[in-house]
């Protein structure tokens, strides 16, 4: 096989991690490959967004190591709609720049070259008629859309999306599903969620994190799984979105 | 009315106008950036820490400029410390160092003994004693904002907007996040000469507001709040000089004027544009 198919992108390694307080999480690893789309699920305080800061390099971990063996790559991170400040005086083209690194540590400002390739991603995403819009004037989905596209900028090699299902809606759920296949085939996609129901049809294999973190090769899960795996979490789905909770594996 | 213009003659006028000016410009670019973050109540809680240094260093009979300025700093890098630091609630916090502060700064003045400095000049400001220091200091603190606006206008706004994004993409979010407490601290304490410690926060709050009525990105707001801030300054001075009142006072209520006309036109517009 080819070696850039056998090696990981990213190889979390035995890391325990948390703030002040303790540990949140504990001997977690996880290997991920870069056509990989996981679903990252577990209660609320179970690490899953603590894995996702230390992945992200916001937490270093208390012991284990995050490698990449195929060298660094270039991460995407969608944050939680809710963390951003929508008041903020602030364009849609500025928040997709706000994606993109200066070439130059002495002049730290984007080149011509970078202002218009934030313009390709936004109009990529269908968001480039709003490029001089302040994010106030956004509807939820169009929000997500701007923020996808900052994650999407600097062509990462690995998309991280916390809760992106959240107080969107439905409709745009599913475009967001679509879109997300499509980004599959480039990039490897670490979905956070609290809802396994929803993700389950999108994701290729599931990660439960509650305290530790149980790999799971598929993205059948059951109650019982769920249970063996001290993830209490309920399986729920909504309306629409095509879901799909199977039957209890050997 | 030409008795105004005459007094362009005397120095001590031309000294006023010109610390008005730079005064509304450091003021509009920092103010920008208090009310984009939404960090006004610190900002008071820096303006009148402040007055305890003021105190201080008359008591012990140094500089009040350089007394006052060692007060915000310290109040406000005290105050992100513990923000980032998440242990303390924030707002009572403030509301301990401003009340500390202006406690600090009455004891120091009554315990002062001698000449007893006017208070009121710095609770109101006295723009017509503005000197050659002041205006020195006005002039560097101008330079130094402007040139970290435009040399580091990108860092300021993405950290002020998405810290957490901003550090992931390798700002050096708590430098900036301090340099910017410092350099509230610092257009804080030379404002108070113009505006005086009661309504400083004014200048920094209302000429953004009457800017984001019409402009919507930092960009477009800082030009805007300079031109409201150096509009509304030089008409308050004009009327405080005419009624015979406290430019600040007047400073004040001309900004709250042109906020309300603003406003009133914007709604106008607005109707006339359903209508069409």
């Amino acid at each position: 096989m080819n070696k850039t198919l056998e090696n990981p992108i990213l190889r979390i390694k035995d890391i325990t991690v948390g703030y002040q307080e303790g540990p949140v999480l504990r001997n977690a690893s996880l290997d991920v490959f870069q056509n990989d789309f996981i679903g990252i699920i577990g209660p609320n305080g179970g690490g899953k967004t603590t894995l996702v800061k230390t992945v992200l390099g916001i937490l270093s971990p208390f012991s284990g190591v995050i490698e990449y063996p195929q060298g660094k790559i270039t991460t995407g991170y969608l944050p939680q709609i809710t963390m951003i400040d929508k008041t903020f005086p602030i364009t849609v083209r500025e928040v997709v720049e706000a994606g993109l690194k200066p070439k130059s540590r002495w002049w730290p400002h984007l080149s011509k070259d970078q202002k218009s390739h934030a313009c390709a991603v936004l109009e990529e995403n269908g968001m480039l008629n709003f490029a001089n819009r302040p994010i106030g004037e956004l509807s939820g989905g169009q929000l997500q859309r701007v923020m996808l596209s900052r994650a999407l900028v600097n062509n990462p090699k690995l998309l991280i999306l916390d809760e992106p299902n959240t107080y969107v809606d439905k409709a745009y759920e599913g475009e967001l599903y679509d879109r997300l296949k499509e980004l599959n085939k480039k990039m490897a996609i670490l979905l956070v969620s609290h809802d396994v129901g929803t993700i389950s049809a999108m994701v290729k294999t599931i990660a439960c994190v509650s305290g530790e973190l149980h790999y799971h090769p598929s993205n059948k899960i059951s109650a019982e799984q769920l249970k063996v795996y001290n993830c209490p979490i309920e399986l729920i789905t909504h309306g629409s979105v095509p879901h799909r909770v199977l039957k209890v594996h050997e | 009315m030409s008795d105004f213009f005459n007094l362009f003659q005397y120095q001590f006028f031309q000294n006023a106008v010109l610390a008005i000016v730079l005064t509304s410009i450091i003021a509009a670019m920092i103010g920008t950036y208090i009310v984009a973050r939404k960090i006004v109540f610190i900002s008071g809680g820096i303006t009148h820490a402040s007055f305890g240094g003021i105190g201080l260093a008359y008591f012990l009979g140094f500089n009040p400029f350089l007394g006052a300025s060692l007060f915000a700093i310290f109040t406000g890098t005290a105050i992100e410390w513990m923000s980032h630091r998440g242990k303390v609630r924030e707002d009572s916090a403030i509301a301990i160092l401003w009340s500390l502060g202006m406690a600090l700064g009455i004891i120091f003045v009554f315990l002062t003994p001698g000449y007893a400095p006017n208070l009121m000049s710095f609770l109101f400001g006295s723009i017509l004693s503005v000197g050659t220091f002041d205006l020195i200091i006005l002039t560097i603190l101008f330079v130094i904002t402007t040139v970290i606006f435009l040399f580091f206008y990108r860092s300021i706004v993405q950290t002020a907007f998405d810290a957490e994004f901003a550090g992931i993409m390798g700002t050096k979010v708590l430098f900036f996040r301090y340099l910017m407490s410092v350099l509230i601290a610092l257009s804080i304490v030379v404002s108070i000469r113009v505006m005086g410690i009661i309504l400083v926060l004014s200048i920094f709050t209302i000429p953004q507001s009457i800017a984001m009525l019409f402009a919507n990105s930092f960009k477009k707001i800082i030009p805007w709040a300079i031109m409201w801030a150096i509009a509304g300054s030089l008409i308050g001075l004009f009327v405080a000089y005419e009624m015979d009142i406290p430019s600040g006072a007047a400073i004040v209520f001309i900004l709250t004027i042109l906020y309300l006309v603003v406003k009133g036109m914007m709604m106008i517009k607005e109707r006339a544009m359903k209508r069409l």
